[in-house]
């Protein structure tokens, strides 16, 4: 009698509960926007090409949240016979579902990518780079390799930077790609709830000596970006930058241009090779 | 004793998906780094080989890829139009004959002659090049699969015993006695380290073997070297990984060494039977899907490697 009741009450709840939740989604996104429109001193931040942004982030926002729930996730299993796997670090607020995408736009294209899976704890960054230190050797011991590509996206991607920054990934890391990776903070940190990515802010000590990265680095980044407040916070020193134009933060994880950056990017030979001729 | 790449002519065999291309590419980029002048060629008319090189289409005309290393891809068509101007001296004219529809149909219904005309621009290649063709010390030849290789090879010989005489009689001869010189010619038959991809390349090893010949080295791609450490067991290393995720990974993995070792056991007892002489080399899998050209040139220096260690110098004994 009272499941039944539990049931009909939830049910009854779902839609309430899923228009909160887009609402919320909106709310979050026109955060990110007014205060991009107030970093660059723009006077008509509601443009139409804002709103379409605005929208397209929080669906994408409610989509990601929808597939966390629904625990939909980026692949843990890999082929023993195929190629080195690529470790994919997801941002620790968005989990493996906002890489479900990416990993199937690689898998397609005949690679074998292998999803983290961060702790449910709270933890600051320095706590997450161990983490992520200690998942990446138990991962290579796994695979029976030395070193591996790694995809990271946001808050995973300062990790891993710190990795090879502090720690001593830059022997286990053969390349980088960080995708919207705040490498010199953003403002829209404090209005992060985890602990790591509130020490993302421009003025963070945590951030203080991580760039130059130690490892070739390509950031995938967008000047749209509601999330990294200054957008060229996602660019890191000295290493190669894709800007996607007209993407927000999240849109960068289901961007066919974002995914065929990140494609070029693994792709790229690590040491020049002249191109053949008619090719 | 020579060394591999110290032949004229390396021709590549297996069966389909065992990286037979693959392992083409990679013998002519190792040939290449020793400094050899190397053509890497596909019959047929086939394109796997220039996709491999990263070009759209193939092309008959050879197409430098890097060093002294060229990639050329024959079609009976286009070799037997260059036999008509290069042997028989026709010309326009022959160029006009032989290109024509019915002609390309009344020689491709001859057995065994699309095969020899190939061959024979593979010879003439090394023997004979032409104005503007650099001269080369090494073909390496990407096969056709498993099945169609026992007849290509051996199309030389029965043209030959069918025609008597004539420019098509002396061209399978010269044919034959490149194919059947051991210090010139050298086989590699690619297999995989699966049980499926074993038994057939079991099955063509005695087809050939009947046929009196015998190939230099078997090549087993894609090996995945093993996880386990001296002094490690299965059950320490898997203790070792907290995360399930890396225990799983590892698990499949020592699941896929052990089929491997299986096969490998399966290969070398078949071997054992019917040529015991014939080393194997085992080729790493590569670290990258092969995406670029340049993802081959690992491959190939372990290739080279593996073939300097492995590789048999011709003897008198087999044929």
């Amino acid at each position: 009698m009272l499941a039944a009741i539990r049931t009909t009450l939830l049910l009854d709840l779902l839609p309430i509960m899923a228009a909160a939740a887009l609402i919320a989604s909106f709310v979050r996104a026109w955060m990110g926007f007014v205060a991009q429109a107030v970093d660059r001193q723009e006077r008509t931040p509601w443009s139409r090409e804002r709103v379409a942004a605005l929208s397209r982030e929080a669906v994408l926002r409610m989509l990601f949240t929808g597939l966390a729930l629904l625990r939909v996730g980026a692949p843990t299993r890999v082929d023993p016979r195929g190629p080195t796997p690529i470790l994919l670090v997801p941002d620790p607020a968005w989990g493996p579902a906002s890489l479900f995408f990416l990993s199937r736009f690689l898998r397609a294209h005949g690679m074998s990518p292998v999803c983290m899976r961060w702790d449910p704890e709270d933890r600051p960054l320095s706590e997450r780079a161990d983490e992520l230190d200690r998942k990446l050797g138990e991962l290579l011991r796994a695979l029976g390799t030395p070193q591996l590509d790694v995809i990271a996206v946001g808050a995973g991607g300062v990790a891993a930077g710190w990795v090879t920054r502090h720690l001593d990934g830059a022997q286990r890391i053969r390349r980088l790609v960080g995708i919207a990776v705040p490498w010199r903070g953003t403002r829209m940190a404090v209005f992060r709830r985890d602990a790591g990515a509130r020490e993302l802010r421009t003025d963070s000590l945590a951030l203080d000596g991580l760039l130059p990265l130690h490892v070739p680095t390509v950031c995938v980044w967008t000047p749209d970006d509601p999330e990294i407040i200054p957008a060229s916070s996602a660019v890191a020193d000295a290493q190669q930058a894709v800007g996607i134009e007209g993407c927000g933060h999240l849109g960068l994880l289901l961007s066919a241009r974002s995914f065929r950056a990140v494609h070029t990017a693994l792709t790229s030979p690590l040491s020049p090779l002249p191109a053949p001729e008619g090719a | 004793m020579s060394a591999w790449y110290d032949r004229r002519l390396v021709v590549v065999e297996g069966k389909g998906g065992v990286g037979r291309t693959t392992v083409t590419a990679a013998l002519a980029l190792a040939a290449g780094e020793r400094g050899r002048a190397v053509a890497a060629m596909e019959l047929g008319g086939e394109a796997s080989l220039a996709h491999t090189f990263g070009f759209v289409a193939p092309r008959y005309e050879p197409r430098r890829i890097t060093g002294g290393v060229e990639l050329a891809s024959l079609s009976p068509a286009t070799c037997v139009v260059d036999f008509a101007q290069r042997k028989l001296h026709l010309g326009a004219i022959g160029r006009w004959v032989f290109d024509s529809r019915p002609m390309q149909t009344f020689l491709d219904s001859i057995p065994g002659l699309p095969d020899v005309l190939q061959l024979g621009k593979v010879e003439n290649r090394l023997s004979e090049p032409a104005d503007g063709e650099l001269p080369l010390d090494l073909i390496v030849l990407d096969g056709p699969a498993t099945g169609h290789g026992t007849t290509l090879l051996a199309s030389a010989r029965s043209l030959r015993s069918a025609s008597r005489m004539g420019p098509f009689h002396d061209l399978a001869a010269i044919i034959e006695r490149l194919l059947e010189d051991r210090t010139r010619t050298a086989t590699v038959l690619v297999t995989l380290p699966e049980l499926l991809p074993v038994h057939e390349t079991l099955e063509l090893l005695e087809a050939q073997v009947a046929e009196g010949r015998v190939p230099d080295l078997i090549v087993v791609n894609q090996h995945v070297p093993p996880l386990l450490t001296p002094g490690l067991s299965p059950p320490e290393l898997l203790a070792g990984l907290a995360d399930p995720v890396h225990r799983q990974i590892a698990a499949d993995r020592l699941t896929a060494e052990a089929r491997q070792a299986g096969a490998l056991d399966v290969l070398r007892a078949g071997l054992r039977r019917l040529t015991p002489d014939v080393p194997i080399a085992l080729l790493p899998r590569l670290d990258e899907p092969l995406t670029s050209p340049s993802a081959l040139y690992p491959l190939a220096r372990a290739l080279a490697h593996a073939l300097d260690q492995t590789f048999a110098p011709p003897s008198e004994g087999r044929t």
